[in-house]
Parts: C-alpha cells; structure tokens; sequence
C-alpha cells in the first residue's frame, strides 16, 4: 500500500515538472530579465573595492 | 492530523522541487532582501561578533565583517543566476556535478556538517537559562546545561513536528523579535560604554606573535559564516522576478543584515569586557548586566532569547526536514526530524561546540568551498550556462547525470582535493598554520579557486570532458 502511495507520488510529481519543462521550452515562454553586462561589471567592482579594504584592514 | 503534516511537507517538498514559471514568481529585490535578512539573522549571529573580537581590533571586525562577507558572497552567489532562470533549486543544478545518488549523498554531508549551529542555538538557550535563574537567586547544577539544551532542540522540534501552519506563526514573531533584541544590545552596548571604547578596542592577547595572523583568521571566520549559506541560497532567488534581484537580495541579506548582527554581537561582547573584564556571547547576561534595574528586564529577556533559540530551531528543523525529503522522497518527515534533534541532542551532550566555534567553522568551510567552487565553475565555464533540465530532475529516458551508478566522481574527487587543500595551509582542530604564503589567501578562499581551478582543468581533458558532459543533446532551453 505504502509503495503503491510512493510510486502516485512520484508520478503526479514527474507529469507537473514534465508540464512545466514543456512549457517553458515553448517559444513564447518568457524568461526572467538576464544577469546583464553592467551587472557583471558592478559584481566585478564590488568585488575589487572590498578587496582593496580587506588590504587596508590588515595594516590597521 | 499525522498524515497532514505529511501531506504539508510532501507539498512543500515538491514546491521545493518543480521549477517555477516566470508568471509564478512572488518577489522583487525588496521582498526578497527583507526575506532573506530575516533568514540571516539568529542568536548565533552574536557567538560569531564575540569570537572576532577576540581575534581582531572594533575597524578591523567591521572590514572583515561587512566586506570580507560581501566579497564572498559577491563571488560564489553568483551561480543563484541559473535559480532565477530556471526556476529551480541549486540541488537541481548539482545533481550535474556529483550525479543523481551523490548528489544524496552531499545533502546529507551538508545536514552533517551544518546542524551544529543548532547546538550552537541551544547551548545559548541553555546559558540564556541558567544565567538568568542566577539572576533570581537560583543556582542550576552543571549536570542541567546539557539537559536545558535538548529542551530547546525538543520544544523546536516539536513546532516543526506540527508542520507549516506552527512555522508560519514562529517565523512572524521571530523576525521581530530577534530584530527587537538586536536593538537593544546595540542600544544598551553604546550606551553602557563610552563610544571610544568600542571605537578604538583591540583585543590585549590573541595568541599570535604576528598579527596579521588572527586578521587572516577573522576574514576566514567571516568567509567560512557567510558560505554556509549555500545549501539554503536559492530557496528565495528562485522565486525572484528579475535575475539582478535574486542574486543581490542574497548577497546584501547576508552581507548587511546578517553582517549587522555580528557587529551588534561584537558590541555587545567588547561592552561587556570592559565593564566585567569578560567577553560574553549571551545577549541575556549582557542586557541583565548592563542594563537597571536588571531584575524587572529579566523576565521579559527570558521569553525573549527563549523564544527567539527555541524558533530558530524549530524553522531549521523545519527547513532541514524539507531538505531531506526532497531527496529521500519515501521517508517519513517526522523521522527525519526525530533523526535531526537526536544528532543536536548528541552534540548538546558532548557540550563543546561553542568552545570549538572557530574550528567547526573552519572545518564546515572546508567542504562548503570546494562545493560552492564546483557550482561556479560548473555553471560558467564547464556547462556554460546550460543544463539537461529532464536528466537533472531524473525524468524517464534521461541519464545524462547518472554518471557512474549515480555518481559523478570527478565532482568528489575535486570536493576531496578542495578538503585537502584547505588542510594543507591551515588545521582547524589546533589552529595551526602550516603555510604562511598560502593562509594569505584563507584557507576558504585558497579552496575554492583551487578547486575550481582543479574541475576546469580536469574538464579540459577530453575523455574526462566527454564523461561529463553527456547532456549536450539533452539540452531544450
């Protein structure tokens, strides 16, 4: 019983993932706003200024 | 009632597991970011201020604990990127690096290696306890310690036991109320001491003749606290609407807020040594001791750390017990949480996992890196983006992360090498150093490149490339 319960589990779960996999590989399926460039760039600022600190910090 | 709890958690479990559409998605950058504080912040959060002020002067703390967090965070959070993007689980995305069965066997290394922070939780509800009967005349034997600490775990857990409704209603008054004490240590800590006390403090003896050592130990504290976050980063970027505010939402949660409350806990301990000659990391003592009449504000800190120790626990084991059922879908939730408060309830016993702080964060570290290496390098430069999403969620037909009967060892080779160079420079056990050039880099930090260094070279090997990207036909978006 308990594996029969188990294996309706793991069905239902597969159809709704299966559903949304289809759903979005369809051709109007809109994906969130990307990662841009400029975010890059502010990541790769935020990274250098606490770098930077992280030095002057050892000499305090 | 049993069987709803179940069926909560089975629902929970797949929410946990399906990816989310984009026209499902709840947050923006400020939902987000308020969510992900409230995760942040816990009573421990005050154990890891006292254990920095021991190691490095007040500028020195707030260097490494704002930007030492944020520099980590800003680097190995990258990857929550794919979480927005697909909609699912960074857990989904490693089922790519350690394979459909390791990838099991890491959520349980991961459970092994982070649950002692609830220890860490109950042995503060434990101290909490016993400091403030004191403070009411009353005198608990040593043999209570370890009994009024598996209290804690068992009150918490049986919030959890009771399912998402009693989580709910925990997480609502435990924000607040962490929130709340947070203000008041920092209120009680700046006005109990001059400012320039705390301003200018530098610890008098941290063990080492040279100094940069202890700093180098503060910034791996600050980078091993801030990386034990990433079994948990993706929970809520994934149901963030734009990928920028899912990835700076984790970052800034953790890098200020939670940041925030380990300078409060460092306050709160540089205050009390000046005024008791001792350092404390129990915000109860402090507050009694700092504050007049101590005896009326008693009461009202005993429900107060109590309840904020006791919630912590219950949504960790909450959160812990989903975690675990996502991947042992046929065990029951209660047993898994049953298993989870025995193993803090063994820790409580042994009772040293406070006076181990530094090298359990090391040591938890030691692992965290080299995984959060492997899902960075993976995702941008091994897999560039793109991932079978049918294999990854074990669909019918698709075995492309099957690897080795379900194991990718290339991914747990390079996990055993990040452990071993992490080792190599520095032992957590006994805080020795063992390669001065090396400790520069922090034994977190060399870790993580090394390792990432190690999975992308290996990846350039052509057999090796071909073992591990057997997915490029699979991919459909």
């Amino acid at each position: 019983m308990k594996q029969k319960d188990n294996l309706q589990y793991e069905d239902d779960l597969n159809k709704k993932i299966e559903a949304r996999l289809r759903e979005m590989e369809s051709k109007d399926y809109v994906f969130a706003k990307r990662f841009s460039k400029m975010d890059y760039i502010i990541v790769l600022l935020v990274v250098i200024f606490c770098f930077i600190f992280l030095i002057i910090g050892a000499y305090l | 009632m049993k069987n709803n709890v179940n069926r909560e958690v089975e629902k929970e479990a797949i929410f946990g597991i399906i990816p989310i559409l984009q026209n499902e998605k709840l947050y923006g950058f400020l939902d987000a970011f308020l969510i992900l504080s409230g995760y942040c912040i816990a009573t421990w959060s005050y154990t890891q201020g006292s254990y920095l002020a021991t190691l490095v002067g007040f500028k020195q703390l707030l260097i490494g604990a704002f930007l030492g967090a944020i520099l980590m965070l800003a680097i190995y959070q990258l990857p929550v990127i794919l979480s927005v993007r697909y909609g699912i689980d960074i857990w989904i995305w490693l089922r790519s690096v350690f394979g459909k069965r390791g990838v099991k066997v890491m959520t349980v290394v991961i459970i092994i290696i982070n649950f002692p922070w609830y220890a860490v939780c109950a042995e503060l509800f434990s101290s909490s306890m016993t400091n403030l009967a004191a403070l009411f005349g009353i005198v608990f034997p040593d043999s209570l310690h370890a009994f009024l600490g598996i209290l804690c775990v068992l009150i918490g857990t049986f919030i959890a036991y009771k399912g998402i409704g009693a989580i709910t209603w925990t997480t609502r008054v435990l924000v607040p109320l962490l929130l709340s004490l947070g203000v008041m240590v920092v209120i009680v800590g700046f006005t109990s001491v001059p400012f320039d006390v705390i301003w200018n403090y530098k610890p008098e003896n941290t063990g080492y003749s040279n100094n940069i050592i202890p700093y180098i130990i503060s910034i791996e504290a600050n980078f091993a606290f801030v990386i034990t976050l990433i079994g948990g980063m993706s929970g809520v970027p994934r149901l963030t609407k734009k990928e920028n505010s899912g990835f700076w939402a984790g970052v800034l949660g953790q890098g200020l807020s939670g940041s925030l409350f380990v300078v409060m806990g460092a306050v709160m301990a540089i205050a009390m040594q000046y005024v008791t000659g001792k350092m404390v990391d129990d915000p109860t003592v402090m507050l009694a001791t700092l504050t007049v009449p101590a005896f009326a504000l008693a009461s009202l800190l005993l429900l107060l750390v109590a309840f904020a120790n006791i919630g912590t626990q219950a949504v960790g084991s909450y959160l812990y017990g989903v975690m675990l059922k996502s991947s042992f879908k046929k065990m029951d939730y209660r047993v898994l949480i049953m298993i989870l408060a025995l193993y803090v309830s063994i820790l409580c016993v042994w009772g040293k996992i406070v006076e181990f702080f530094g090298s359990f964060l090391t040591v938890s570290a030691c692992i965290y890196a080299p995984v959060a290496a492997l899902l960075f390098v993976d995702f941008f430069f091994v897999r560039k983006q793109k991932i079978s999403l049918r294999s990854a969620f074990g669909m019918s037909g698709y075995n492309a992360y099957d690897y080795t009967r379900g194991i990718n060892w290339i991914g747990f080779l390079c996990v055993a090498a990040g452990i071993f160079m992490s080792l190599l420079i520095y032992n957590p056990i006994t805080a020795e150093v063992h390669n001065i050039f090396l400790f520069y880099f922090t034994p977190t930090g060399f870790s993580f490149l090394g390792t990432g260094i190690l999975y992308y070279g290996l990846s350039r090997i052509p057999f090796i490339r071909r073992y591990l990207l057997r997915d490029r036909k699979e991919l459909t978006v």
